[in-house]
C-alpha cells in the first residue's frame, strides 16, 4: 500500500510557473502539492536570458504580448524587487538593420505605453562603451534582468512555509481516471523509488515543455512543437544594460547582465523531443559570430558555459486554437478532452509567470467552487536568505558584510562559504532528505565561476562529509554526476583561455584523483 | 635600461615543468651549460607522485602493477606514443638519476621493486602510482596491510577531510578512524593552506605541537595520515620526527594542488639547478628567436630592466601545454605558441571533446600536440626535422593521454633524458645504442 496524501490541487511541474501558481494557490488559501520530475527551474525556467521584457522586444510583433510584458515587468519590479536587477535596456541598430523597423519603433512603443527615449549613437557607446562603432541608432528602455532561481525558491519556500507541500526527485507514474476525473496520482521518488498517492480535487499540469507527457499520462493528447534554445555565458559581465539588436526577433541579438556575468544568446532550432537540450558547437559559433555584430569583444570573450532550453509551443492546432486565452501562453481546460479536474498552464515567457499564474488560479478556482481574489499583484515575496546565493556577486556582498571568522570561503570564484553550504543542505534535507552536489549547485553558484568547480567542488565534498550530508561512496558519484554537469555546459565553449581550465580540472579529476575509474 | 651582455650555452630550455626542470637536471648533469626560462609556477600543481604509466588501453581502464610490462603493451599498440620513442633502460635511468638529484636537495623517494605502488587519495579513491615521496611511503604498507590507521583532519585546511576518506573506505578498510586537530602554532584563524602549515611544520617546535594534538586521539592505531603538511624543506625529517614523537608509523595522504608537495619539488628543483650553475633569468619574456646558418640559435630575452641575447647551440621545448600556453587555440585550430611547429589535431572543434567529460575513450583534444622524430625533434607535415637542434620534451608530445594513463611524469622525465642524449649524440657525433624496437618485444 502506498503512502497517500490529500490536497486541493496538485501543482505538477517545479519551474517558474509551478512556482508561481503554487504562490498564488498559498495566498489564496487553497491547500496544494507541487512534485516535479527533476529539481526546481530544470527545464526552461532555469535555461533562459534571466531578462525581465519591459516589451519592447515584441512591439512591432504581438502588441498584446508587448502590454503583458510591460505591466508584469512593473509588477515583479515591486513584488520581487530581490530578485530583479534595474538594468535598462538598449536597442540598437547597425549598419545594414532595416531602416522601416528602427523608424517605427519609438512610435510602436508609444503605442503600447513603453517608454523608449532616442539616444545619439554616440550617447549609447557613452552608457555601453563595448558597443560596436557601427550603430546607426538606438533606444533605451525599461528591461531589467531577473535571477530565475531565486524568484522560484523564494515562491516555493514561502508557500511551503504556509503549508504548501513540494516533492522534487518525483516523477509522475500514472493518473488513475475514473468517471472522466482524475482521482488520484501516483508518483515515484527517482532516487529511491518509494511511491506515493496524491488525491487532489484539481490537478494542474505546468510542466513546460513536458505538458504533453504529462497530459498523455491522463489520456489526453496535446499537440505541441518545440525549439531550443541556446545561450553562452561570458566570465564577465559585458554590460550594464540588458542590450537588444532593434530589429524584428532573431538570433543571438540579446546580452543581458546577471550579476558578475552576461547572457548571450538564443538561436532556435525546431527539436523533436523536450529532453534534446545539448548546446552545439555549431550553435555556439553561430551566437558568437552575430552577437559580435552588436559588441566586438564578443569575438574574443572567455566563455564559461553554454546551456539551451526548450520553448514549448502548445495549443497552436485548429481545435486547441480557441481555448488559447493569449497569444503568449496557452491555457488549457481539458475538460471538453474527457477530463474534467485537468487543466494545462504551458508557453508563455519568465516576464508573465505571475499573469500566467492569477490566470490559472482563477480557472482552478472556478473549479473548486472557491471565490478567493488574486493577491500576487500586491503581495511582495520576503527576502529569503536562502533564495539569494544564486544571484552573481550575492554571495560575496554576503560574506564580506558578515565576516565571521569560522565562515570558510569553500568556491573562491564565487565567493560560497560553509555557511551558504550548511544552510543550503539543511534546507534540502528538511525539503526531500537529499544533499547533492548538482543539487547545491541549482540553488547557489557552485561551480558557475571561473574555475568551473576545478577546486571549489573537491572542498564543498570534503565540507559535506564533514558535516555527515555525504555517506559512504555517494561523495564520488557526486562529484562524478557534477563534473559531468558542468562539462555539458562548458563543452562548447571551451577554446582559447578556457582550455587551460579544462586540462587542470581534468589534470585533477583523472589524472590525480582517477575519478573515471570509479 | 641595460643591455647585457652576450651570454652562449649549449641548451636552452624553454619552460619550468617537471619537463623542463628534468631537462635542466639532465644536462648539467652531463657538463652542458645549460641556460632556462619559463612563466609562472606549473610544479606547485604537481600532486608530488610520478606516474610512469598504469592505465593501458586507456578504454578498457586495465590497470598495470608492473608499469614495464604496461610499457610494453604501449610499444606494441602506439608506435607513435612518446613511450615509443625510448628503450626501458634510458626510462629506467631517467627516473633514477631525477630521484638522485632530489634525494641530493632533501627530497628522498622510493620505487618499489619496480612496480607502481597503490596508495590512498584525499578524497579515499586509490591512486596507483611508481615513485613515491618518502613522505608518503608508509601509506603503502597501511593500505596493503589495511593498518588500524587514524586519518588526521586540522581545522580550517579545506582541502582534506578525513571523515570523507573513511567513509569511502569503509567497506574496504574498516580500521580507519578520524580525528580533527586544532594545532596550537598555527595562528591562522580561519582557512588554513597546506603550504602554510608546511612551512610552519619544518620547525620541530610546531610538530610538537601537532604530536601533542594528535596523541590523546590514539588508541592502538599504527600509523596516521595526514594531510600533506609535514614541511617543505625538510618532509622527510619531519615525517621520521614525528614518528619518534607519536610512536606510529606517519604518513601523508596527497590531496588537491597546490599544496606542500609540489612546492617541495619547485625548491628543490631550483637550489639544486642553482647549485650546478644553470642560469635561470627570472621574469624574462622572450621576444625572438633567430635559426642561425650553423644550426645554433639566438634568443632575445627582455625584462622591465634590461635586453640580453643568448647563443644557445640547441633548445628544448618544455612549454606543456594549454596551462603551459605551448598549446593555443581559438575557436578553430590549435597552434604552437613558440616556433608555430605543426600541431597534430582533429579535423575540427566539434571533434575535440566527447559528449562526457569521463567518456573512457578520453578526448581527442588531449591526444593532440607535436610530433618528432626518433631524436626527440619536433617535425614537419612530412615527417621533416624543423630544425637539427630544436628537441620538444613533455605534455607537448601528441599521441599520448596522460591523465588517463597516468604517465604524465614518466612522460616527462624519459623524453626530457632522451632529448639530452640525443642532442649530446648530434653534438658529438657519438651514436649511442637505438634498438628501440628491439627492446620493445623483449
Amino acid at each position: 500500500m502506498n503512502k497517500r496524501i490529500r490536497t486541493q490541487v496538485l501543482v505538477v511541474g517545479g519551474g517558474a510557473t509551478g512556482a508561481s501558481v503554487l504562490w498564488d494557490l498559498s495566498l489564496r488559501g487553497i491547500k496544494a502539492v507541487l512534485v516535479e520530475r527533476k529539481d526546481m527551474n530544470s527545464g526552461a525556467s532555469g535555461a533562459n536570458h534571466g531578462l525581465l521584457h519591459s516589451g519592447a522586444r515584441y512591439v512591432a510583433g504581438d502588441a498584446h504580448a508587448a502590454a503583458e510584458c510591460r505591466e508584469e515587468s512593473e509588477i515583479l519590479k515591486r513584488t520581487a524587487a530581490r530578485y530583479v536587477e534595474y538594468t535598462g535596456g538598449l536597442f540598437v541598430a547597425v549598419k545594414g538593420d532595416d531602416e522601416r523597423y528602427i523608424s517605427d519603433f519609438k512610435h510602436f512603443c508609444s503605442k503600447v505605453n513603453i517608454s523608449a527615449d532616442e539616444l545619439t549613437p554616440a550617447q549609447a557607446r557613452e552608457l555601453e562603451p563595448s558597443l560596436s562603432g557601427d550603430i546607426i541608432a538606438a533606444y533605451r528602455v525599461p528591461d531589467a534582468s531577473i535571477d530565475p532561481f531565486g524568484l522560484s525558491l523564494s515562491m516555493m519556500t514561502q508557500s511551503a512555509s504556509t503549508g504548501a507541500e513540494i516533492f522534487f526527485q518525483s516523477r509522475i507514474r500514472s493518473f488513475v481516471v475514473k468517471n472522466g476525473r482524475i482521482v488520484s496520482t501516483t508518483v515515484e521518488n527517482s532516487a529511491t523509488g518509494e511511491t506515493l498517492d496524491i488525491e487532489a480535487d484539481v490537478v494542474v499540469n505546468a510542466s513546460g515543455a513536458w505538458a504533453a507527457e504529462v497530459a498523455g499520462l491522463a489520456g489526453v493528447s496535446l499537440p505541441m512543437t518545440y525549439s531550443k534554445g541556446t545561450l553562452l555565458v561570458t566570465a564577465e559581465r559585458v554590460a550594464r544594460h540588458v542590450v537588444n539588436r532593434l530589429r524584428p526577433p532573431s538570433d543571438a541579438d540579446i546580452i543581458v547582465p546577471g550579476g558578475t556575468v552576461s547572457i548571450v544568446g538564443t538561436t532556435s532550432v525546431r527539436i523533436d523531443h523536450p529532453d534534446e537540450t545539448m548546446p552545439t558547437v555549431h550553435e555556439t559559433d553561430r551566437i558568437i559570430e552575430e552577437s559580435r555584430v552588436l559588441m566586438p569583444r564578443l569575438q574574443t570573450e572567455r566563455y564559461i558555459r553554454a546551456y539551451s532550453g526548450v520553448r514549448p509551443l502548445a495549443g497552436v492546432s485548429g481545435n486547441q486554437g480557441d481555448r488559447c486565452i493569449s497569444r503568449g501562453f496557452a491555457l488549457l481546460d481539458h475538460g471538453c478532452d474527457g477530463v474534467s479536474n485537468l487543466v494545462t498552464i504551458t508557453g508563455g515567457k519568465l516576464t508573465t509567470c505571475r499573469l500566467m499564474a492569477e490566470k490559472t488560479t482563477d480557472l482552478v478556482c472556478g473549479h473548486l467552487g472557491i471565490s478567493a481574489e488574486c493577491r500576487t499583484r500586491t503581495t511582495p515575496l520576503a527576502d529569503l536568505s536562502q533564495c539569494g546565493w544564486t544571484t552573481p556577486g550575492a554571495s560575496a556582498s554576503n560574506w564580506l558584510r558578515k565576516k565571521a571568522p569560522k565562515d570558510l570561503i569553500l568556491c573562491e570564484c564565487e565567493m560560497i562559504s560553509t555557511d551558504i553550504v550548511d544552510e543550503l543542505s539543511q534546507s534540502l534535507e528538511e525539503n526531500d532528505g537529499q544533499v547533492s552536489l548538482v543539487s547545491l549547485g541549482q540553488r547557489s553558484r557552485l561551480g558557475k565561476g571561473p574555475c568551473q568547480g576545478a577546486f571549489c567542488v573537491f572542498r564543498v565534498t570534503g565540507h559535506l562529509y564533514r558535516n555527515r550530508f555525504l555517506k559512504g561512496k555517494n561523495g564520488l558519484t557526486q562529484m562524478k554526476a557534477f563534473a559531468e554537469s558542468r562539462f555539458k555546459g562548458i563543452r562548447t565553449v571551451l577554446m582559447g583561455p578556457s582550455l587551460a581550465q579544462a586540462e587542470l580540472q581534468e589534470a585533477f579529476q583523472c589524472g590525480l584523483f582517477n575519478l573515471e575509474q570509479q | 635600461m641595460s643591455v647585457q651582455p652576450d651570454l652562449s650555452c649549449d641548451l636552452f630550455v624553454i619552460g619550468n615543468g617537471l619537463a623542463g626542470m628534468s631537462t635542466a637536471v639532465f644536462a648539467a648533469n652531463r657538463g652542458l651549460k645549460v641556460c632556462q626560462i619559463g612563466a609562472g609556477q606549473p610544479l606547485v600543481f604537481h600532486s608530488g607522485l610520478f606516474d610512469f604509466i598504469t592505465t593501458w588501453p586507456v578504454q578498457e581502464k586495465t590497470n598495470w602493477d608492473d608499469p614495464w610490462k604496461a610499457l610494453n603493451k604501449v610499444k606494441l599498440s602506439n608506435r607513435k606514443h612518446p613511450y615509443s620513442h625510448h628503450n626501458p633502460e634510458d626510462i629506467g635511468n631517467a627516473f633514477d638519476e631525477i630521484a638522485a638529484f632530489l634525494s641530493s636537495e632533501g627530497l628522498p623517494h622510493g620505487i618499489r621493486s619496480g612496480k607502481n605502488s597503490r596508495l590512498v587519495t584525499s578524497i579515499g579513491t586509490v591512486k596507483s602510482s611508481y615513485m613515491i615521496p618518502f613522505s608518503m611511503l608508509s601509506a603503502i604498507p597501511a593500505l596493503e596491510q589495511k593498518w588500524p590507521t587514524l586519518i588526521v583532519d586540522i581545522k580550517g585546511l579545506r582541502e582534506f577531510s578525513a571523515e570523507q576518506i573513511r567513509e569511502t573506505l569503509k567497506t574496504t578498510w574498516p580500521t580507519l578512524s578520524t580525528a580533527t586537530v586544532d594545532p596550537a602554532f598555527s595562528s591562522q584563524k580561519g582557512e588554513k593552506t597546506a603550504e602554510h602549515l608546511a612551512r610552519a611544520l619544518d620547525l620541530e617546535q610546531n610538530r610538537r605541537h601537532l604530536a601533542d594534538a594528535i596523541r590523546p586521539h590514539l588508541k592502538g592505531h599504527k600509523a596516521v595520515g595526514l594531510p600533506p603538511i609535514l614541511g617543505i624543506q625538510f618532509p622527510s625529517a619531519s615525517v621520521s620526527d614525528l614518528e619518534s614523537k607519536l610512536g606510529v608509523a606517519v604518513f601523508e595522504i596527497p590531496c588537491l594542488p597546490p599544496a606542500a608537495p609540489g612546492v617541495r619539488l619547485k625548491e628543490a628543483f631550483e637550489r639544486g639547478l642553482d647549485k650546478k650553475g644553470v642560469v635561470r633569468p627570472g621574469n624574462v619574456r622572450m621576444n625572438r628567436i633567430t635559426p642561425e646558418h650553423d644550426g645554433a640559435f639566438s634568443i632575445d630575452l627582455s625584462s622591465d630592466f634590461m635586453i640580453r641575447t643568448i647563443k644557445a647551440k640547441g633548445i628544448v621545448l618544455a612549454t606543456g601545454r594549454f596551462m603551459g600556453n605551448g598549446l593555443v587555440a581559438d575557436g578553430k585550430k590549435i597552434r604552437e605558441s613558440v616556433f608555430g611547429i605543426p600541431v597534430i589535431q582533429p579535423e575540427s572543434r566539434s571533434a575535440w571533446y566527447n559528449r562526457h567529460f569521463f567518456d573512457r575513450r578520453g578526448h581527442a583534444i588531449n591526444r593532440a600536440g607535436i610530433e618528432t622524430d626518433p631524436f626527440q625533434r619536433p617535425v614537419d607535415e612530412y615527417g621533416y626535422s624543423l630544425y637539427s637542434r630544436l628537441f620538444a620534451a613533455g605534455s607537448i608530445l601528441a599521441h599520448q593521454d596522460w591523465t588517463r594513463e597516468k604517465s604524465g611524469s614518466g612522460i616527462a622525465l624519459a623524453s626530457a633524458y632522451h632529448a639530452v642524449l640525443s642532442y649530446m649524440e648530434l653534438e658529438t657525433g657519438i651514436s649511442r645504442r637505438y634498438d628501440i624496437h628491439a627492446a620493445c618485444t623483449a
